[in-house]
């Protein structure tokens, strides 16, 4: 279906040797699904593009060595004869929405080569309900959560019924359960269609145990392209290619390791793991755990009830925000933070978390009840004075990002706030050392890659040396690795003494690094505590779309072997376990 | 989070179902006839009608003065100007030393008021009660080329993500300290305080730009000559009495402009008074 002969591409203005892709060879069979993986920046896009077309045709640049896309080479076609055949669905969901209204969104892509009517109704009903949009039809896509957008996104690419499904980061701005729900999608689509999918990613876990291969880019080369049993346990692959090892491989690598056994049946899924263990304890007839002996508990968990009895450094009282058409974002929120916690706002889309985190500094103002910060109260302090305390740093980088050096883009903040010119020189240096972007002082901001977007973002926020901190979504689309420098750098300020709240989909960092976890549904707190108690209240969660870590859900289907209940990490798995 | 900056209302209005050609004329014609005379009395009139017609599309006062509030200021400056004005009429209605206030500058100010309003509230009637969709199906319908069309209708789209794309960046900024609204006094610091918000909107409004027509692209715009369209405009009878109306009406003021009435400003107004 696909054949890639040796092909390198360059986009236009770059330098002589920085190809974006560099000597693809490959070839992908009709009905298969493949998985791309790689850091942000690998070429994961880039290659997707150069199957429809759009590379080079939009985009211009210099491409080598032949594409062959269902039997026509894609140099001699224009982009809609190669779209006809191969439907791509863009990273970012805002951008590539054209309809006024969902029905017309779907319509759109099928509209365009004349086909009836009809068909194309039936067609819309069938994706409608595949994706849960039933009733959405005549939602503004403006008007769509991050993850719904996502959901319309890829129902008007299904609804053209391409030969070749191509999805760059189909599910990055879904919750949990949300990104469930789309890769049962593809499990179903591959087995019935025969469509071959094409998808990025960064959910190794998701996706483990349904791709037929998984295939590793890095700095524009293939480095690996295999079954993912092979690639999952490749810890050398995955660690230089950014990509997470799906937690219960990791288990599975760690429990061989200690037990000293050796087995090639790689548990890709729970289901699978759970097999192997419940087969092994049996066959060997051992009983190994003791119950909670090891465990550890999260250090900060410790002082946690402690916390109580100082005075809180946000105090949120019966709070309630009514949007001005009438809707209640939230509702009854009545929250104590002190100073010195890190916490994890979690909850679906939709669920509230962006519009309480507001009020803390002042963007919102409560329409009932009233939010405490430092002894001053919100509703009558301006956001610029607020910023003094509380640090907000959004999801989007390019939101804030207008200097034109990353040095003067850094002490903005500082600047408002009336620091002097050798107390800001001090502070932004100290702040671009923490993120590792010291050498990039005098770069242009908006050429800087994703990541690096992401952490000036964050760096400009931290610079402004406020007593808490808040940040949106510090992860998402970020690779594995670059992510996990940011939760270092969020846990290290933590331990500075900064009062830090995280709003977040990813569950393996609220568990493996944060202590107090704060779940909203609905605009209400549905749980707030201890985040190993919280995340093993499944039935609760799954309410507002979310899931604990996949070593928790195993822990939990192996409890009959006496694992722990509230297991939030690997390591903590592993430590249970008697040797 | 959720706002609308086209209030579209979908209701059950007589007016509301009337085929978007048929809204498309009266719009026209309600930009035409005002511009036909300079009668008070007239220009009156028309409001009068054109109001009417809005409260019958059931669209709310406050709605309606959603849209005019920002152009309240406009209208009183056309009539405060105008005052001063003896071009049009040399009663004073108000002497103070040099400076003469002349009544017949106010009502002409006035009549160009009702002018306006006519035209403003003969669109916001037609921004608000149709379909954006079935308006492209529309303006194509009408000879516009597809893509001219498309375009269109795709930058009302984007209206609403660039609204909140700017609420955005401004949540962002005043995050980082900067100062906004009644917190800047000076009418120059307000200005920079524009730009940390305005270099982030324009690169990621070009950026949405660009994305959005490679996405075009990858959904085959442009491939057949015969696009396929949601749905087909009917004419149906309540649309044809619209139209005979709106033509009726049309020729009606044509008429009489071409006899030679509303010419001048207090012309009716006169007659009745004779």
């Amino acid at each position: 279906m696909i054949h890639f002969n040796n092909v390198s591409y360059k986009y236009p203005g770059t330098k002589e040797d920085d190809y974006a892709l560099k000597n693809i060879s490959l070839h992908i069979a009709k009905g298969e699904c493949v998985a791309l993986l790689g850091r942000t920046g690998a070429g994961k896009s880039t290659f997707c593009y150069t199957l429809n077309g759009i590379i080079p045709k939009s985009y211009g640049g210099t491409i080598e060595g032949q594409i062959i896309i269902d039997s026509l080479d894609a140099q001699d076609f224009p982009i809609h004869v190669l779209a006809d055949k191969v439907g791509l669905m863009f990273q970012d969901p805002e951008s590539q929405l054209v309809g006024m209204t969902v029905q017309e969104e779907l319509f759109f892509g099928v509209g365009n080569y004349g086909v009836e009517r009809e068909e194309i109704n039936n067609r819309i009903n069938w994706a409608l309900n595949l994706l849960r949009l039933s009733g959405y039809e005549n939602r503004e896509p403006s008007n769509l959560s991050g993850g719904e957008k996502q959901r319309v996104a890829l129902a008007s690419i299904l609804v053209m019924q391409p030969k070749i499904l191509v999805l760059d980061e189909p599910t990055s701005e879904m919750d949990p359960l949300g990104r469930v729900e789309v890769y049962d999608i593809f499990r179903k689509l591959r087995n019935s269609l025969s469509q071959t999918i094409i998808f990025t990613s960064h959910d190794s876990e998701d996706i483990a145990d349904f791709v037929d291969r998984v295939i590793i880019l890095d700095k524009g080369k293939i480095i690996c392209d295999d079954v993912p049993s092979a690639v999952f346990n490749n810890s050398d692959i995955l660690l230089r290619a950014g990509i997470r090892q799906p937690q219960v491989v990791e288990f599975w690598v760690g429990f061989q390791k200690r037990k000293q056994i050796k087995s090639h049946d790689i548990p890709l899924s729970i289901e699978e793991a759970k097999s192997f263990f419940a087969s092994y304890w049996h066959n060997t007839r051992i009983q190994i755990i003791e119950p909670s002996e090891g465990v550890e508990r999260h250090e900060s968990l410790e002082n946690f009830d402690e916390n109580s009895v100082s005075t809180p450094i946000i105090s949120i009282q019966n709070l309630y925000h009514n949007y001005l058409s009438g809707n209640e974002a939230i509702k009854n929120i009545n929250l104590n933070i002190f100073p010195g916690e890190l916490i994890a706002i979690i909850g679906q889309n939709g669920s509230g978390k962006t519009t309480l985190a507001k009020h803390i500094n002042g963007l919102l103002k409560p329409t009932k009840g009233k939010v405490i910060v430092k002894g001053y109260d919100t509703r009558k302090e301006f956001v610029s004075k607020l910023s003094k305390y509380v640090g907000y740093c959004f999801q989007n980088p390019d939101h804030q990002i207008f200097n034109n050096s990353v040095f003067d883009e850094v002490s903005f903040g500082p600047k408002n706030l009336g620091f002097d010119n050798e107390e800001i020189n001090l502070i932004v240096k100290e702040a671009l050392k923490m993120f590792d972007l010291e050498d990039k002082s005098q770069s242009y901001p908006f050429n800087l890659g994703k990541g690096e977007r992401q952490k000036l973002a964050l760096a400009s926020v931290i610079a402004m040396q406020s007593e808490i901190i808040i940040i949106d979504e510090p992860t998402t689309g970020l690779d594995w690795i670059t992510g996990k420098e940011i939760i270092r750098i969020i846990t290290q300020l933590n331990k500075l003494g900064k009062t830090i709240l995280v709003i977040t989909h990813d569950m393996n960092l609220v568990a493996e690094n944060i202590p107090r976890s704060i779940v909203l549904y609905q605009g209400s707190i549905l749980l707030d505590g201890p985040t190993n108690k919280v995340l093993s209240e499944v039935e609760l969660l799954e309410k507002t779309f979310l899931k604990p870590p996949q070593i928790n859900l195993l822990c939990k289907e192996l409890s009959e072997y006496g694992f722990p209940q509230d297991v939030m990490s690997v390591e903590q798995a592993l430590n249970s376990i008697r040797i | 989070m959720a706002m609308n900056i086209m209030p579209y209302l979908s209701n059950e209005s007589l007016i509301y179902k009337l085929d978007p050609r048929v809204k498309i004329a009266m719009l026209v014609a309600m930009v035409i006839i005002p511009m036909l005379f300079v009668d008070l009395l007239i220009e009156f009139l028309l409001v009068i009608i054109i109001f009417t017609l809005a409260l019958m599309s059931g669209i709310k006062i406050n709605v309606i003065w959603k849209f005019l509030k920002p152009i309240t200021p406009l209208f009183l400056f056309l009539i405060i100007f105008d005052t001063f004005f003896e071009s049009w009429g040399t009663t004073v209605f108000f002497q103070f030393g040099v400076i003469k206030l002349y009544l017949e500058g106010a009502l002409f100010g006035l009549t160009m008021v009702f002018r306006m309003l006519t035209m403003v509230l003969a669109t916001i009637i037609v921004i608000v009660t149709t379909d954006p969709a079935s308006f492209i199906i529309a303006i194509r319908s009408l000879g516009v080329p597809h893509k001219l069309a498309f375009m269109l209708s795709t930058s009302l789209r984007f209206v609403p993500t660039l609204m909140g794309k700017a609420l955005q960046i401004q949540d962002a900024q005043k995050s980082r300290g900067l100062k906004s609204g009644d917190e800047v006094k000076s009418i120059f610091k307000k200005v920079s305080t524009m730009i940390p918000i305005l270099i982030p909107l324009f690169v990621t409004s070009l950026e949405l730009a660009q994305k959005l027509s490679l996405a075009m692209d990858a959904r085959g715009f442009g491939a057949s000559k015969t696009v396929t369209y949601s749905r087909d405009l009917n004419i149906n009878k309540v649309d044809l009495v619209f139209l005979v109306i709106i033509i009726s009406l049309t020729i009606v003021f044509v008429v009489l402009r071409i006899k030679g009435i509303g010419m001048t400003m207090l012309g009716t107004l006169g007659m009745f008074s004779k």
